[in-house]
């Protein structure tokens, strides 16, 4: 640069580009990005709750500039049009995305591409143990008069591999779900449901997929084929089942269009499914709370339906999104209670027997992953009553305590650290890993009581707080009552 | 904090030069003192406590070897071994602890305990700072700094404190006492700054994406074409991030009013090895070259076998080893020792190579290739199996993925602009730019280019932040 006026202009769009940005971030933060579909972070106190000078600070203060820059939503955009315009990049960032020759977009992030390219196709011996294992629990179910129903539903990539874009190449014909789906259609014990063939051959007449509206899921039409599949399934255990059909709602065509705001569009067909009859299931949105239910859901999909007509059947639903963004509110029709959980609180099933009582047990799942995973479950007849406990309700500050909780084995099976069956106390509703162990070599028989002591409880920082004691067999499952403490802090 | 992060871009960069420009010219050096400790302290309290006693020790040692300058020879050997051990001391401390431990494990099969140390950011170069300072004045090429601001600053200035370049002291002594901001500097900066963020944000980032995705893959789940790939890939990321992270260091010098030295000269250009490691990390290797290969090639004058080769697979050793705690950064160090020891070897012997330029072009570009892979990879078993499936010696599992996964339009775009970046258009094309040079048009058109790298690199770095939500798969 020669001229003053080049070098003063440079150095005046270098400051500006560094400075301006932040005079015009968002000072409070945590507003909700519309590209993002989060809310932005907010501005980090400085002090914490004993008014030192907060340690996260630093981290929070980095993260509130990170999100909340004066501009960036902006940039962001004109990032995502650049990229989608010149490059044909989706847009969808941080999930990897991608576009099959006809526009067909699929979820692909790396654990799933073993199977989209069918690289992974299990053996007989994975079959056998997967098909094995829902027969064991079918009979555990049986002990207790709980049929158990299993269906699996293809992923799209599974019923559309022809969609995929080229830079896949496929390695196998079979996927593992098309291998996992015939070994348990000949299973024994309990009832499988496979809508896989059906959405596959009814394609040809209609989408069974959304092409792209939804990047993971199957359409309206998909949803309703697996509907029937499962309940289909299930009224092999309970034969007065009520199912609903295509006759129980008016069916009419709609279009459905994704638009982004960097330039991305699709439009596609679908069907609406309205029905015709007045619904009796309705959800309670107060039932997991009362039961202090806690979740590794990180979207919190539990759901519980409670009917009118009590006499219908009772049910536990395990599944994933297929189910509950598409399937909950007619399946619902069909019995007196519903409870669905995501197969990630897997271990919690064994609570809700005990609650819900039900006649059967529905597990699916979208894939060869899912089935694998809800072959997993372990039923146990674990259950547990809190007979007495001495906890303080009011303490000093700083003042230790010894607490003593009186608990009886209300189960069939003895209790042991060995079966790594544990006190755990959770502290303001949260599960810190706070367990307090059986001695070892002591065997708690079913019938038996036995005095658990907590050492040394102490409270420094607030001003209540409040204890729950329940007990756990440890990576299964929580079991029993669970009793809550509250403690005023002097 | 790195220099592409917006806590340093929009936050400290801003304020240190605001408070440079704003304090008195006697006061500068120890704001910047304190800029470039605060800069420090960002990564950890502990790290700052550990960096100003390494600092002060230093300062000590430099006080001592003054003292003993005009000793006999004895005492003055005595005390830069003491210095130069207790330094290296530090270094294996702090950056080797976890690989000796590992290793030394393995060999005797006894599980040695665990040792963590707080993590010093830059340790390698300010360790090889203070050594080359401590150096020079044993060598009397600078006596030693009596001002503990001016050695403070030396060790600290936080352009160079992170990733270099590695700055030898009395340059440093010499600039500081001419200290001068003007508009001229501070423009010349700005635009090194700002090409140098554009270098990484705009082509090391994006190519590092598709990097790490074939080097996360097992060395043999990648095929043929995609290895090849994923070294091309990564021999482009390396050289952009660390040469823009270099023209950033530089920029912010120019900005506060220091000439850092050079670090890159188109490496890529190189013709051989021993071109290459001019062309490379050239301060790194400058230092090697003073304060190891020179007293080596002195102190063993007397052999006249395979003298130099041995000195040069010494210092490449040591080389390999000074970028990292593992076997696969020694075995890199030692394929370059291997080429430039023959190299030096051939120059001995006079043999001149008859191969045409493009030939040894090309030669000398798969050696540093396959050089880059043995760097980037885990570990070294692992950098051989990708080397293996490179050159069809390992059969590579089916994977399914094709090169188009990994080579989409955005990485081939970037990948051409980096090979257009690597060449040097102002050498090959003089007549043009002198002509450009004396244009009117040379201001604006230079002005249009900075301000099209800064809207671009600020995009990326702002949107590089972007996380989406989106709830369509449990």
């Amino acid at each position: 640069m020669k001229s003053t006026t080049s070098k003063v202009l440079i150095v005046i769009a270098f400051l500006a580009v560094l400075i301006l940005p932040v005079l015009e971030s968002d000072k409070v933060g945590g507003a909700l990005s519309p590209y993002e579909n989060r809310y932005l972070a907010k501005f980090p106190p400085f002090f914490d709750e004993t008014n030192n000078f907060s340690k996260e600070f630093k981290s929070g203060f980095e993260t509130w500039l990170n999100d909340n820059l004066g501009g960036r939503q902006k940039l962001i955009r004109l990032s995502k049009t650049i990229n989608f315009r010149f490059f044909g990049e989706l847009g969808f960032f941080g999930y990897r995305v991608i576009k099959g020759p006809n526009g067909w977009l699929f979820y692909a992030p790396d654990p799933e591409i073993p199977y989209i390219v069918n690289s992974f196709v299990p053996d007989d011996v994975v079959t056998k143990s997967i098909k094995d294992s829902f027969e064991r629990i079918a009979d555990e179910l049986e002990d207790s008069d709980i049929s158990l129903v299993v269906a699996m539903f293809p992923s799209k990539f599974n019923v559309y591999p022809e969609e995929l874009p080229t830079s896949l190449k496929l390695l196998n014909k079979s996927s593992a779900a098309e291998v996992i789906d015939e070994a348990l259609k000949n299973a024994d014990g309990f009832s499988y449901g496979s809508p896989f063939n059906e959405l596959v051959v009814s394609k040809s007449v209609f989408p069974t997929y959304s092409r792209a509206y939804d990047i993971g899921h199957w359409n309206q039409y998909g949803a309703f084929i697996g509907y029937s599949a499962l309940m289909k399934a299930a009224k092999q255990q309970i034969p007065d089942l009520r199912i609903l059909t295509e006759e129980n709602f008016t069916i009419t065509q709609v279009e459905r269009e994704l638009k982004t705001e960097w330039g991305f569009s699709s439009k596609e067909i679908d069907l609406h499914y309205e029905p015709d009859f007045t619904r009796t299931a309705v959800e309670d949105t107060g039932f997991f709370e009362r039961i202090n239910y806690t979740s590794k859901d990180t979207w919190k999909s539990y759901r519980y339906y409670k009917n009118s007509d009590a006499s219908l059947p009772r049910a536990i639903l395990v599944g994933d999104s297929y189910v509950w963004q598409f399937l909950l509110n007619n399946v619902a029709e069909s019995f007196s209670e519903l409870v669905f959980i995501h197969y990630l609180d897997l271990d919690q099933v064994n609570g809700l027997l005990t609650v819900i009582e039900p006649d059967v047990v529905m597990l699916m799942g979208q894939g060869f992953p899912a089935v694998w995973a809800l072959s997993q479950l372990s039923i146990t007849n674990l259950s547990a009553e809190i007979i007495s406990h001495d906890t303080p309700t009011t303490v000093e500050r700083g003042e230790s305590y010894n607490v003593n909780i009186v608990v009886r084995n209300s189960s069939d099976q003895a209790w042991s650290e060995d079966e790594q069956v544990r006190l755990c106390i959770f502290q303001d509703g949260k599960d810190f890993g706070y367990r307090i162990n059986l001695p070892g070599g002591v065997k708690v028989d079913p019938g038996q009581e036995y005095t658990f002591v907590l050492y040394n409880f102490r409270v420094n920082d607030v001003d209540s707080t409040y204890l729950e004691y329940q007990m756990i067999k440890e990576g299964y499952q929580f079991f029993g009552e669970k009793e809550r403490v509250d403690i005023v802090v002097e | 904090m790195v220099f592409s992060s917006q806590i340093f871009l929009f936050i400290f960069l801003p304020l240190c030069l605001l408070g440079a420009y704003l304090v008195r010219p006697d006061f500068r050096k120890y704001f910047l003192i304190l800029a470039s400790l605060a800069f420090f302290t960002w990564t950890s309290k502990e790290a700052l406590v550990i960096f100003v006693v390494f600092v002060l020790i230093n300062y000590s040692f430099g006080l001592l070897l003054g003292k003993t300058r005009s000793k006999d020879t004895l005492v003055k050997k005595i005390s830069i071994w003491l210095v130069v051990l207790t330094n290296v001391a530090f270094l294996l401390a702090f950056k080797y602890l976890p690989f000796m431990t590992s290793s030394l494990s393995g060999v005797t099969g006894v599980e040695l305990p665990k040792i963590d140390l707080p993590v010093l950011l830059g340790v390698s170069f300010f360790v090889f700072s203070a050594i080359s300072y401590q150096y020079d004045i044993y060598y009397n090429k600078i006596a030693p700094q009596k001002n503990l601001a001016d050695f403070v600053l030396y060790m600290s200035f936080f352009p160079k404190l992170l990733q270099g370049p590695i700055t030898r002291a009395g340059d440093f002594a010499t600039q500081l006492a001419a200290t001068k901001l003007d508009l001229d500097k501070l423009s010349r900066g700005v635009y090194r700054f700002t090409v140098g963020l554009a270098k990484k944000v705009i082509i090391a980032d994006q190519l590092g994406a598709m990097v790490d995705l074939i080097f996360a893959n097992p060395a043999n789940a990648n095929g043929v074409s995609i290895a090849w790939l994923g070294a091309f890939g990564y021999a482009m990321q390396i050289f952009f991030d660390f040469s823009g992270y270099t023209d950033m260091a530089i920029g912010l010098g120019q900005m506060l009013g220091f000439d850092l030295p050079e670090n890159f000269n188109f490496p890529y250009l190189a013709l051989n090895i021993s071109d290459f490691w001019r062309r490379w990390h050239i301060t790194l290797s400058s230092w090697f070259r003073d304060y190891v290969f020179y007293p080596l090639e002195f102190k063993r004058r007397k052999q006249k076998v395979f003298r130099t080769e041995s000195n040069t697979l010494i210092v490449f050793f040591l080389t390999g080893f000074w970028h990292g705690a593992g076997w696969q950064f020694i075995a890199w160090g030692l394929w370059h020792g291997l080429f430039s020891s023959l190299e030096a070897f051939l120059r001995a012997k006079k043999v001149k190579a008859k191969a045409p330029a493009a030939v040894r072009y090309l030669v000398t570009m798969l050696i540093v290739l396959i050089g880059w892979v043995l760097f980037r990879s885990p570990d070294l078993g692992y950098g051989l199996k990708y080397l293996g499936v490179m050159f069809g010696l390992v059969k590579p599992l089916e994977t399914g993925l094709t090169l188009g996964w990994y080579l989409n339009a955005k990485v081939a775009f970037i990948l051409m602009l980096a090979v257009l970046a690597c060449i040097p258009w102002k050498q090959w094309l003089p007549k043009y730019f002198e002509k450009m040079s004396g244009s009117r048009l040379n201001d604006p058109l230079r002005l249009i280019v900075f301000l099209i790298l800064l809207g671009f690199s600020i995009m990326m770095v702002m949107s590089s932040t972007y996380s989406s939500f989106i709830y369509f798969k449990f």
